[in-house]
């Protein structure tokens, strides 16, 4: 009940929604860890990523409110539709948000250019 | 040139009369609120006695009831942003627990006690990046 210790229900529930939708437009797994890094925040996301169901399928973002520090980890299947390059942007995207102070709009922002940028286009010229 | 001058001539002349019509007005206004105050009288005789108020009266209605009843307004409007959890507030530091959306349901553990197959097969390929704020 008292400020300050982590998200209201609301904000919660926001987030799972952004999840949800951001799996149902790219049909990848996403995951979201906002809190403290146990060691340095890298290697942390990457086992946190690993302990996933499906690794390779999966995006891990994990955030820092305190150490102000952002990681977001790809599986390798992911890797294929979401280059570096626009997760970087994403991440941008995320980091000008927070810097606002505004820490469930980043991360659901950064889910949602995610999704986008790991979007398949749609084949317009079939082969068959 | 001749004109220009024949128009400020004309502004002079409307702001002479302007500022005679304040003068009047005020002087009359000055005249009728100030004349009654000469004539003013003593309650009349027939009307009944003033009640006395005691200043423990007087203080009770003119402040006591005006503040107690801010105060309980006051309470009432701040009651609901009271009852509800805002959360996680812009430029609040993070005290809270971590928690994890999507994460396996065994939480951070799950990610302590990871097989060495588990991290390769996860390795391989993996992509991502890091930033801070």
């Amino acid at each position: 009940m008292a400020n300050g210790e982590g998200f209201s229900s609301d904000q919660r529930y926001e987030i799972d929604r952004a999840i949800r939708a951001a799996e149902t437009v790219c049909r990848y797994e996403f995951s979201v860890y906002v809190g403290a890094a146990d060691g340095e925040a890298g290697p942390f996301a990457q086992r946190l990523h690993a302990s996933l169901i499906a690794p390779a399928r999966s995006v891990l973002i994990m955030v820092d409110p305190a150490a102000r520090l952002l990681e977001i980890v790809t599986g390798s299947v992911v890797r294929r539709d979401l280059p570096d390059d626009s997760v970087r942007l994403a991440a941008v995207a995320m980091e000008a948000a927070f810097a606002h102070g505004d820490l469930v709009g980043g991360i659901k922002r950064g889910l949602v250019q995610l999704a986008d940028a790991a979007r398949k286009p749609a084949t317009l010229h079939a082969a068959n | 040139m001749a004109i220009l001058s024949r128009v400020k001539n004309h502004e002079d002349q409307s702001r002479k009369l302007l500022r005679r019509a304040v003068l009047a007005l005020s002087a009359a206004l000055v005249a009728v609120v100030a004349l009654p105050a000469v004539a003013s009288a003593d309650t009349p005789a027939a009307w009944a006695d003033d009640p006395h108020v005691s200043g423990l009266e007087f203080l009770l209605v003119l402040v006591l009831i005006p503040v107690g009843l801010a105060l309980v307004i006051g309470l009432f409007a701040a009651i609901p942003s009271m009852i509800h959890d805002r959360g996680y507030e812009p430029g609040q530091s993070w005290r809270a627990e971590a928690e994890w959306f999507g994460g396996p349901r065994k939480g951070v553990e799950a990610a302590d006690d990871l097989a060495p197959e588990q991290i390769e097969a996860a390795e391989s390929g993996r992509g991502g990046t890091s930033g801070e704020w």
